[in-house]
């Protein structure tokens, strides 16, 4: 049967239309296929809003990182608090 | 004619690692089932291991403290996971790289660096969370964690490193399907079926009203269900697959059969800790809730309450010192994939192998208020989250990366509302911490 498959398609389209096969190949046995050429992007334009409010967001992370760390420690009675 | 494997000769075209290799199929139903279960893995791991050891802790607690009355908090959250976790499926396939690596090359080295601390931190944390969950459940079991845990480490390490993305595939898959064994222990529990089913359709306040306990239960249970590791785990395990473009709506139905999974099982575990409440127990960890159970309704039930929360953990062990590991790898550009044998990769499973090492030893040091530290880690996890959401946002919207896969409209509108949402819950908490005499109630 391998000889009547038109190799080309069944890579292609994984469906050989003068059989009537479909081919089923799993990812990690495929050829590696063509993806979105990253290394040439760069780093992405950000206007000066988009960059403070990344930045606004940080400072509210770390602050919160603090709060919840601060408020574990009362339930677990550190500042004399209850569980 | 029989299904055949088939190895083609491919000589005349560009094949630049190895010969295609697959199966030959004559129906279309075959084609696809095949091409799904091919694909399918990283979207049901991801769902699945998030109901971790944290996961086990908190949902027990929540329906051990507030009974059915959170169980719509949950369905809700079935949209909600599927819905990020989908922007992460499409952003992985469309560059074939994991997510700290996008994050430093499309934001720079200073945003990079911030995203891939916070992700370490959190994850080592929960990791800690992990090896205290199996920890409670040995002792429970009567087995000693200093023989138990090294056992448990050594496998995890075990599963990661014999150079086989496949092997590690299967073996974490088998675990995954172990968990729908929350479904027979709901089924000896026996919980009013009308009851559930309206509780999780129709939100309602549970009685007390808002307090700090409450919101901090319910962040816990947010940052439980979505967590930042399952962002940078899902798009690494989907580049070290190489899944292809052709594969985006397999992957799609992945993430989503995981997702419906993962809220149901979630879903059982609030039961759980709901008949608990029921038959008058006071709840301290999931591991004596079992053991309180098993009072009532036989050692079938605690046995398996027990061994299923190390299951939990042990998923959530390998999937989070993963996500860790293939972060670190892409951000050092070092070999990263559980493709490569250990002399070829030795950065990538070293770092695995640190974590899984380090929380490990850290819970055999004399004991600490387990459920407290389980529970906090689960809010850390919800307050950051935002945050890593708005990173993916910014990506996802991407033209020039991902160009038809960039996020429509409509993605964008429910992607703000969860972040609304999730900024919402993290404020609240934050003046009730800050200002606990403003709100009526209990106080922590």
């Amino acid at each position: 049967m391998t000889n009547t498959i038109r190799t080309e398609d069944f890579l292609r389209h994984g469906y050989d239309e003068a059989t009537n096969r479909y081919f089923v190949v799993h990812p990690l046995d495929d050829r590696p296929e063509e993806k979105v050429n990253t290394d040439t992007l760069g780093a992405m334009p950000m206007t000066a809003s988009v960059k403070w409010s990344l930045v606004s967001l940080r400072a509210y992370l770390i602050l919160m990182f603090v709060l919840v760390v601060f408020h574990v420690l009362q339930m677990g009675g550190l500042f004399g608090g209850t569980r | 004619m029989t299904n055949k494997i088939l190895t083609l000769p491919v000589d005349t075209l560009e094949v630049r690692d190895r010969p295609v290799r697959g199966i030959v199929v004559k129906s279309k139903w075959a084609h696809n089932l095949l091409t799904f279960l091919g694909v399918f893995g990283p979207g049901l791991i991801v769902m699945v291991a998030d109901n971790d050891a944290g996961a086990v802790s908190t949902y027990s607690q929540a329906g051990a403290q507030y009974g059915t009355s959170l169980l719509w908090l949950v369905l809700l959250l079935l949209p909600i996971t599927y819905f990020i976790q989908e922007m992460v499926v499409r952003l992985g396939i469309a560059t074939g790289k994991g997510h700290a690596a996008m994050i430093y090359q499309r934001f720079g080295k200073w945003w990079g660096l911030f995203s891939l601390v916070d992700l370490e931190i959190v994850n080592f944390l929960t990791l800690v969370t992990e090896f205290a969950c199996i920890d409670l459940a040995l002792t429970k079991l009567g087995v000693d964690p200093w023989i138990g845990i090294p056992v448990v480490a050594v496998g995890l390490i075990l599963i990661a490193i014999s150079g086989s993305y496949r092997r590690w595939e299967r073996t974490v898959v088998f675990l995954c399907l172990l968990d729908l064994a929350w479904f027979v222990i709901i089924w000896k529990l026996h919980p009013a079926a009308g009851e559930v089913v309206r509780a999780a359709l129709i939100p309602g306040m549970p009685a007390g009203g808002l307090t700090t306990n409450l919101v901090f239960l319910v962040i816990a249970t947010v940052g439980t269900t979505i967590a930042p590791w399952q962002l940078f785990f899902q798009q690494s395990c989907i580049a070290d697959k190489r899944l292809r473009f052709s594969d985006v709506p397999w992957a799609r139905l992945d993430t989503f059969v995981g997702a419906c999974i993962t809220i149901t099982v979630a879903g059982c575990m609030m039961l759980v800790g709901n008949a608990s409440r029921v038959h008058g127990f006071h709840f301290t960890d999931p591991a004596q809730m079992a053991a309180d159970l098993g009072t009532v309704v036989g050692p079938l039930v605690r046995n398996a309450i027990l061994l299923l929360m190390i299951n939990a953990a042990v998923l959530g062990t390998t999937a989070i010192s993963l996500s860790s590991s293939w972060a670190y790898g892409e951000v050092r550009g070092w070999p990263h994939s559980l493709q490569l044998p250990f002399r070829k990769a030795k950065g990538f499973y070293v770092v695995y192998l640190l974590c899984v090492a380090a929380a490990a030893g850290i819970v055999l040091i004399p004991r600490a208020p387990l459920q407290l530290i389980i529970i906090g880690v689960q809010v850390l996890a919800g307050v950051m989250l935002p945050s890593a959401i708005i990173f993916l946002q910014l990506l996802l919207n991407d033209k020039e990366l991902l160009g038809e896969y960039a996020n429509k409209r409509w993605n964008n509108i429910i992607n703000w509302t969860i972040i609304v949402f999730l900024f919402g819950l993290s404020l609240i908490l934050a003046a009730q911490v800050a200002a606990p005499s403003l709100f009526p109630g209990e106080r922590p």
